[in-house]
């Protein structure tokens, strides 16, 4: 189960979505989750779709991913759609127990569903497609104008940075803890909701001690090469808007121009 | 009295992409009269060997039992089998969690659901055993001890548990030539007096010389050699083939005898060696 | 002027307190530029301490320690000193900064703020110098410890640095990764005259250096060329230190009654004397 986590991974490639600017995806992102919530007409979301669909298909990515990536999540979404199948009010599709499934209700818990699964495939694919320090580079520049205002920026962008580093380490290092405990009588699968929490404490003490350990010497090193904040360091990617870029934009302008015209049209 | 494996396969993610044979049939038989050791390059599915002989791991094909007991069947006689076999990881002390060395140890007894006077027994013994002083040391956090003490604070915690096989995969990874030595004596101790049956896994070829009574050797997922000690190390050929290195005092006989000196190279342990060369070079007149 | 210089260098941790321990007691050496320095004591002994103040992670309690005339306690210099001496530390995850090979070399460099054309070509140059080129776009779990520990060399490389100090580099490693590590060691320190100063109980890597600095609680008991060094097994056995095998068997031997000349230390040594 542990390596079904896809989070923070990264499949390099050479498709445009992986050569958009970083920063251009995730404002792009921004924009689209938005688009998601603003345009809920049957046609438009049909557009969505189709274009995110195509997104996929530009990126080269397997399919398997994109769907493994909904996997963790899927029963929220089914969650989601059968309360919405189950409340909404409406004419009445079938009875099922005390519960009364309207067609209205399925309209609603698929359109839902649809967004979550959109968001969820949207998400992924700026994960997908853009490295992780790409993505904290392009965080902390989009950061950098709120630095006057206190913002951290550029100590976000390292913590982003270092976390998703040592997402594969701290799961591995789980993994040992857990069997070393297991191989000491510990037993995580059985047993009282309450005696499964404190079973979790030979687990989760030893790993909060080792991350801290771990954070101690890696100041260290970092300190050692130099490391002293942001001021006055420069990056060996610099991050450069190119025609990509204006071109994607000027499509999801076209994009959000026609989405517009349909929904105001009512379609 | 033995742990055996029958035909043991095991593979990593099976159907996926990231498919990958740990280990390739294998079948051995480990006695609990015998200080066994496994050896084998990174990589080569030793640790993943190791955690089939107490169930951590199931494997994909093939069977293990401990002293005739089947483990991986779902039967509280499996569960029994399973527990007399003790595992210490490597680094061992990254596993310490609780707030006194006591409770530390008395985590595994305790979970063996064993009375209070029994757990505490154990614990006294367990320390003992490592050179822990169990007045001065059972209210301490096992925090606040050198990495040397933590480690034997982990180690009683599995010794606490009086397992009849003891498994430790690289317990001297990271121990200084002194704190080394102690501990692979005490390992002898356990296996000599206790009568406990150790399998060592590691990479080091003289400690395994100096302790093991057989040796198993694992290159790329299989069983290379399966034999007593000394037949394993004339093996020169397959042990180099698998990424390592014959005992260094075996290699020093050899170069010694290739210079010209007649000396016996079937000798694996350092005294014996130094006699070997002591008599050779006494008899020789010239090389 | 030496490139490293302790006088009269004392450590003590918890100054006051209760739990007070003094660490390094009266450290002097010297360090030349260009010198393999090795420094061998068992766990306790001050060696790790001392690696530390090497690039002014730690200061000294009393004394100084001076790095090319600059001295630690200054402020001013405390940049350009750890500039000049990078640092690899034991732990090879606990110094990787980034997910991706590359990203984690070019880290120390961008620190410095060397301008962004350059900085690649110093990346790519260092990864060479550690024959790591090719796994420049891995991501740092998919590495073995030995080439985890290349990639924090090239790290130190790429910032341009002069002395290599490198505490217990290998204690986590296999042999393999041993191997690896020194032969690139010796390497660098061969063909770029770079400063190192490595520590390390294992005494098959001392032997490869110019010079073997022993410790014990906080002092150097003895130091003298690898030859020199390891042909005094009764005294490094005393303190708990391994000797190399040819050694400690032409010691046992000699006091078996047998003649052979002083200082032995490698398979091929004995076998010569022996067949002399």
């Amino acid at each position: 189960m542990l390596s079904d986590i896809t989070i923070g991974q990264y499949f390099p490639g050479a498709s445009i979505l992986h050569r958009l600017d970083p920063r251009s995806k995730i404002v792009l992102l921004g924009i689209f989750i938005v688009a998601v919530f603003v345009f809920n007409t049957p046609a438009t979301y049909g557009l969505l779709c189709g274009f995110t669909l195509l997104l996929i298909a530009i990126s080269k990515l397997s399919w398997r991913m994109m769907l493994k990536s909904i996997k963790p999540l899927w029963w929220i979404i089914l969650f989601t759609f059968l309360i919405h199948l189950c409340s909404t009010p409406g004419s009445e599709l079938a009875k099922v127990w005390i519960f009364s499934l309207t067609w209205e209700g399925l309209e609603q818990g698929v359109f839902i569903s649809v967004r979550l699964i959109l968001l969820i495939l949207l998400s992924s694919l700026l994960t997908f497609t853009t490295s992780p320090l790409a993505l904290t580079d392009a965080l902390e520049l989009l950061l950098g104008p709120f630095k006057r205002f206190g913002l951290p920026a550029h100590e976000l962008a390292m913590m982003m940075t270092i976390a998703l580093r040592f997402i594969p380490t701290l799961i591995e290092e789980t993994d040992k803890i857990m069997k070393a405990q297991k191989s000491r009588g510990a037993d995580f699968s059985s047993g009282s909701l309450i005696r499964r929490i404190k079973c979790l404490i030979p687990i989760l003490v030893p790993l909060f001690i080792s991350a801290f350990r771990r954070a101690d010497e890696l100041a260290m090193a970092m300190e050692a090469r130099c490391y002293r904040g942001g001021i006055g360091r420069t990056r060996m990617k610099v991050l450069k808007i190119s025609r990509i870029d204006y071109m994607a934009y000027a499509f999801v302008l076209l994009f959000g121009t026609g989405l517009t015209i349909l929904k105001i049209s009512g379609l | 009295m033995s742990i055996e494996l029958k035909n043991v396969t095991y593979t990593y993610m099976p159907r996926t992409p990231f498919e990958r044979t740990a280990l390739h049939e294998v079948s051995i038989c480990i006695k609990k009269d015998e200080f066994t050791a496994i050896v084998g390059h990174t990589g080569s599915g030793k640790s993943t060997l190791v955690q089939h002989l107490n169930g951590l791991l199931l494997p994909t094909n093939g069977q293990v039992f401990v002293e005739g007991t089947d483990i991986n069947k779902k039967e509280p006689a499996a569960l029994a089998a399973k527990r007399r076999v003790g595992m210490v990881f490597q680094y061992p002390e990254h596993q310490l969690f609780e707030e006194s060395v006591y409770k530390d140890i008395a985590f595994g007894p305790r979970n063996m659901e064993l009375a209070e006077e029994e757990v505490e027994r154990r614990v006294r013994k367990a320390m003992e055993f490592v050179n822990l002083d169990y007045e001065e040391y059972k209210e301490h956090s096992p925090f606040q001890l050198s990495g040397g003490q933590m480690r034997r604070v982990a180690i009683a915690g599995v010794i606490a548990l009086q397992p009849d096989y003891l498994v430790l995969d690289e317990p001297t990874a990271g121990l200084d030539p002194r704190g080394h030595k102690d501990l692979l004596a005490k390992l002898s101790q356990l296996h000599k007096q206790e009568k406990i049956g150790i399998v060592l896994v590691s990479h080091n070829m003289d400690d395994v010389a100096r302790l093991a009574d057989r040796v198993i050797l694992l290159n790329q997922s299989r069983v290379v050699i399966n034999s007593s000690a000394k037949t394993a190390f004339r093996e020169t050929k397959k042990i180099r083939a698998a990424g390592l290195d014959i005992p260094q005092v075996t290699a020093l006989l050899q170069t010694i005898s290739e210079q010209g000196l007649a000396v016996d190279t079937d000798v694996f342990q350092f005294d014996e060696a130094v006699e070997a060369i002591f008599q050779a070079a006494k008899g020789a007149k010239s090389c | 002027m030496e490139f490293i210089e302790l006088k009269d260098m004392s450590h003590v941790y918890y100054s006051g307190m209760k739990n007070e321990y003094k660490a390094l007691d009266q450290i002097n050496l010297s360090v030349r530029q260009g010198e393999f320095v090795a420094v061998i004591g068992t766990n306790g002994s001050g060696k790790s301490t001392l690696a530390k103040h090497l690039n002014a992670i730690l200061l000294p309690s009393s004394g100084r320690c001076l790095i090319r005339g600059m001295d630690t306690r200054e402020e001013e210099n405390l940049w350009q000193i750890r500039q000049e001496v990078g640092m690899v530390f034991q732990n090879p995850d606990n110094q990787i900064i980034a997910a991706v090979v590359e990203e984690d070399v070019a880290f120390g460099v961008e620190n410095l703020g060397v301008e962004s054309s350059q900085i690649r070509t110093r990346v790519m140059e260092a990864l060479r110098a550690v024959g790591m080129e090719h796994y420049r776009k891995f991501a740092p779990h998919l590495l073995s410890g030995g080439q985890k520990q290349r990639i924090a060399i090239a790290g130190a490389l790429a910032m341009q640095t002069k002395c290599l100090v490198l505490d217990e580099p290998t204690a986590m490693l296999d042999p393999i990764g041993r191997r690896e590590v020194l032969s690139t060691v010796k390497k660098l320190h061969e063909e770029r005259g770079i400063t190192v100063v490595y520590i390390t109980h294992f005494m098959e890597e001392a032997v490869k250096a110019d010079r073997v600095v022993v410790m014990e609680k906080g002092r150097i008991c003895f130091e003298g060329t690898p030859a020199a060094v390891f042909t005094q097994v009764a005294r490094l056995e005393k303190l708990g230190l391994d000797v190399p095998l040819a050694a400690k068997v032409a010691d046992r031997l000699r006091r078996k009654g047998m003649k052979l000349p002083a200082e032995i230390l490698s398979d091929e040594e004995l076998a010569v004397a022996l067949c002399r």
